[in-house]
C-alpha cells in the first residue's frame, strides 16, 4: 500500500523534504511502521521517537494506529508550548 | 471564526466582528513576537503549520470553549511566515454577556492552542536559528 507522509519543522530539516510517499508491503501496517521505515533511512529521526506527535489524515494517532492505502501520515515535533509565567 | 493567514493580523476588525450590544465583555489575547528568548536577543521568527490539521484543532478549541462556558462568540487567528519583533502571531477574542466566562475561555483557548495545534516557530538570532519544540 502507498501512503503519503508529511514532515514539519525540525523533522523536515532532517529528511530535507516536507513530503514523501512510501510503499509498504505489509497490508496491516501501522504509523509506527512508517516511522521505523524513515528512522532507518534518517537515523537523526530516531532521537525524536520519544516526544514526536503522530497524525493520520489530520487527526492525532498513536504508533499502533493502523493505516490504509492513500492515508496521509504526519510526523509532528512537539508544538512550541510557551510558558505561562 | 478561525483563520490562518500570512498577512498582519487586523485585531480591530476581529474585535468589531464579534462585539455585540448583548455582550458585556470582550476579552482578547494578543500573542506578541518577543525580542528575547532564554536570555538571547531574537531578531525575528518564522512560523509554519500543518495547516489543514491546525484549522481543525482551532475549530475544536472553539467548539470545546462554547461547550464549557456560556460565551457568545470566539475567534482565533494565527499568522504564519516571517514575523518581526513586536508583531502579533496569534490573536484570540472571546465575547460573552458577563466577563468571567470570557476570561476563562480565552485563557483555555491560548493554553490549549499551545498544546495541540500543530504550529511551530523558528527563532532567528544573530548567530543562527533553532526550532522551538516542546516547552520554551
Amino acid at each position: 500500500m502507498r501512503v503519503n507522509v508529511r514532515f514539519f519543522a525540525s523533522l523536515a530539516d532532517i529528511v530535507k523534504s516536507r513530503t514523501a510517499e512510501v510503499e509498504l508491503e505489509d497490508p496491516i501496517a501501522t504509523v509506527g511502521d512508517v516511522f521505523a521505515y524513515f528512522s532507518s533511512k534518517y537515523p537523526d529521526l530516531a532521537k525524536y521517537s520519544e516526544n514526536i506527535m503522530l497524525a493520520v489524515n489530520g487527526e492525532f494517532a498513536t504508533a499502533d494506529t493502523k493505516i490504509k492505502s492513500g492515508d496521509e501520515v504526519a510526523f509532528l515535533p512537539p508544538v512550541s508550548g510557551g510558558v505561562w509565567s | 471564526m478561525v483563520l490562518i493567514i500570512r498577512e498582519p493580523i487586523d485585531q480591530k476588525k476581529i474585535v468589531e466582528r464579534l462585539r455585540k450590544p448583548s455582550d458585556g465583555a470582550v476579552v482578547t489575547f494578543d500573542g506578541v513576537v518577543r525580542d528575547h528568548a532564554m536570555g538571547k536577543p531574537v531578531c525575528y521568527l518564522e512560523y509554519e503549520a500543518y495547516e489543514e490539521m491546525a484549522l481543525k484543532k482551532m475549530e475544536q478549541i472553539c467548539a470545546d470553549a462554547r461547550e464549557k462556558w456560556p460565551i457568545s462568540d470566539i475567534s482565533i487567528v494565527h499568522r504564519l511566515g516571517r514575523l518581526d519583533i513586536g508583531e502579533t502571531s496569534v490573536f484570540i477574542a472571546v465575547a460573552s454577556p458577563h466577563r468571567r466566562p470570557a476570561f476563562e475561555a480565552c485563557q483555555y483557548a491560548i493554553d490549549t492552542l499551545k498544546k495541540i495545534v500543530p504550529i511551530w516557530k523558528k527563532e532567528y538570532y544573530t548567530d543562527g536559528a533553532i526550532w522551538i519544540e516542546g516547552q520554551s
